[in-house]
């Protein structure tokens, strides 16, 4: 894939310590205007230290991070988001009770009249959020409905389409398809390239391979807390990234001491 | 099932939260009508004890149901309406006008709420826990400084010192022969508060304050200002209510309110406010207070022992509470199975 479009967000040599274990060594990451850069590890290889640093959550120790190649220091994810870095987190951070579109403005109520008792103005936002749930195929028979009756898969999609109605440049996405099946897993994964069509730089954090193929422009393999491979879709075969992932030589060896064992 | 046939507006009524609270409370009224209704229950009288029983629980429920709503508890509001019974009372019968007095008794149990609030939020100390140490701080309080000024926690002739003070209908006696000014109080701030939960910017950040509050953080929602708020709210509840019981009844007592803080807690679940936070209705809980004044004015209007009265309330909270739970699972299991 092209390298050509702008890189908007950038670690440069980030590194991260939790007392005396190394979390991060010298991260470098680009993230470019229009693609999707897969962000793939094992468990433990720093995958979600690096997030929690790109998200503003925690500050690195060492490196910078950079927006539009200018540096910037976040002092926590709200300030992230002022800079256009928006977070689709884990936990989705949604009120299961509440009705979609009363999650979809959550903190950016539109509102009529003035103060704090400013009236949210429901008819507008259940509009806009219908809208913008439509255009990503979710149809409400209901807007008063509570998101909790949406599928995972949905409510993923609902999170991505809320960043992105709110000016997300950047948009980290947090192992958005590990708790979906397969057809709930393509629908987040659509709307990630989506995103990607409307020039929003993603960040696609996950340990499968294959959705991270499906969608990706970029590769990006942590391992120990270090980059392994930094690679162009053009570059790198699926079998390639799915044997650096794993861990190539350890893997081999594994399957031998197993071997043994039965 | 059925639910998947019916219309938007049809599904919208049996998720309300208030359905099962309105239902419960209809049973409880029957059950009452036709075991006292010749003995006094259906009477003016009897209906207006209904009300200002309601009233005097509802009047801290409704504040209470937004402090709920935003994820947090305060046990301290009923020895917060003994405290407000005696500074109110304390002023009065040392010449306040009624503003005045009224004022002062806000102002003391705002900063009670205040504390409450601040010691909620800023420690890690769940509010359940702060409170129940200030409920304890302020009803020995309140009881000492009283007794210590007063030669007792007892002030009498509170009504009778505001004698021809202009704003006294406001506060004392009733609209209508059923109908007493406390109810109209009551039903009035239960309107406010569920028009703010549901009709403004800062209703929104409530629930969200209390059902998601590391996103709340993250959209930018003043999440330690919403619950701080809500506690001072409910403490001036709790100062309203006292003030007009003691107006009603011509003395203001420290012990009044001493086990108002469950009533006010349960009618506000049986009128379907989460426990943990984010999601609640006033409305329903003008249900679950109106429950309670059905529950102990009927009791007296029938036969049964008033020994039971206690043990009768439980099951009917046990009952009430399940109704409202099984309902509700059963709803939303119905709306995800249609997707």
């Amino acid at each position: 894939m092209t390298d050509d479009q702008a890189v908007v967000f950038e670690a440069r040599g980030v590194s991260k310590a939790y007392g005396t274990v190394r979390a991060l060594t010298s991260v470098d990451l680009a993230v470019r205007a229009g693609q999707i850069t897969c962000l793939l590890g094992d468990n433990g290889a720093g995958k979600s230290s690096l997030i929690k640093v790109l998200s503003g959550v925690t500050a690195p120790d060492g490196g910078t991070l950079a927006v539009d190649g200018e540096p910037v220091r976040f002092a926590d994810p709200r300030d992230a988001l002022d800079r256009g870095i928006a977070t689709v987190f884990q936990d989705l951070a949604m009120v299961p009770a509440l009705p979609v579109y009363r999650n979809f403005f959550m903190g950016h109520e539109p509102v009529r009249g003035r103060g704090p008792l400013a009236r949210f103005d429901k008819r507008k936002a259940r509009a806009i959020t219908e809208e913008q749930l439509a255009s990503i195929g979710i149809r409400l028979t209901d807007p008063e409905r509570p998101i909790s009756t949406l599928s995972g898969g949905e409510r993923q999609s609902v999170a991505v389409a809320r960043a992105v109605y709110f000016g997300a440049r950047v948009l980290l996405l947090d192992e958005p398809t590990s708790a979906l099946g397969v057809r709930q897993a393509e629908t987040v994964l659509r709307y990630a390239v989506r995103a990607k069509r409307q020039g929003v730089g993603v960040v696609l954090i996950t340990h499968n391979a294959h959705h991270a193929w499906a969608v990706g422009d970029r590769f990006v393999v942590l391992k120990r807390g270090a980059v392994a491979i930094d690679a162009a879709a053009s570059d790198i075969t699926l079998d390639e990234l799915v044997r650096h992932m794993a861990g190539g030589e350890e893997v081999t060896q594994m399957r031998r001491d197993l071997r043994e064992i039965l | 099932m059925a639910i998947a046939h019916m219309t938007a507006p049809g599904r919208r009524a049996l998720l309300r939260p208030e359905l099962t609270a309105v239902a419960s409370t209809v049973v409880v009224f029957v059950i009452f009508a036709v075991a006292g209704g010749d003995d006094g229950f259906l009477s003016a009288l009897g209906i207006r004890n209904v009300f200002q029983v309601s009233a005097t629980i509802g009047i801290v429920a409704a504040p209470m149901t937004l402090l709920m709503v935003a994820g947090e508890f305060d046990l301290s509001v009923g020895s917060t309406v003994g405290a407000a019974e005696i500074v109110f009372g304390y002023a009065v019968v040392h010449g306040w006008s009624l503003w005045s007095a009224l004022l002062l008794t806000l102002a003391v149990c705002a900063a009670i709420g205040l504390v409450n609030g601040i010691l909620s939020v800023r420690t890690s100390i769940p509010s359940f826990l702060v409170t129940l140490a200030t409920m304890f701080i302020v009803a020995g309080g309140a009881a000492a400084i009283a007794n210590g000024n007063l030669g007792g926690t007892t002030i009498a002739g509170v009504t009778d010192a505001l004698d021809g003070d202009p704003l006294l209908s406001l506060f004392k006696g009733n609209i209508t022969d059923w109908f007493p000014v406390a109810a109209a109080w009551w039903l009035v701030l239960s309107v406010l508060a569920a028009w703010v939960l549901g009709g403004t910017r800062f209703g929104n950040w409530i629930s969200v304050t209390g059902g998601a509050r590391a996103s709340a953080e993250r959209a930018g929602i003043p999440v330690a200002r919403v619950k701080i708020l809500m506690f001072v709210l409910a403490a001036a509840g709790a100062g309203l209510s006292g003030v007009l019981a003691a107006l009603g009844t011509n003395t203001a007592n420290a012990a009044d309110g001493s086990s108002l803080q469950f009533e006010v807690i349960v009618a506000a679940v049986i009128g379907g406010t989460f426990l943990f936070g984010g999601l609640g209705t006033p409305i329903g809980t003008v249900f679950g207070a109106l429950f309670f004044g059905l529950v102990y004015q009927g009791f007296y209007f029938t036969d049964i022992d008033t020994n039971w009265f206690q043990a009768l309330l439980g099951i009917l909270l046990l009952i009430a509470v399940t109704s409202n739970n099984t309902a509700r699972e059963f709803t939303m299991r119905r709306l995800r199975d249609d997707r």
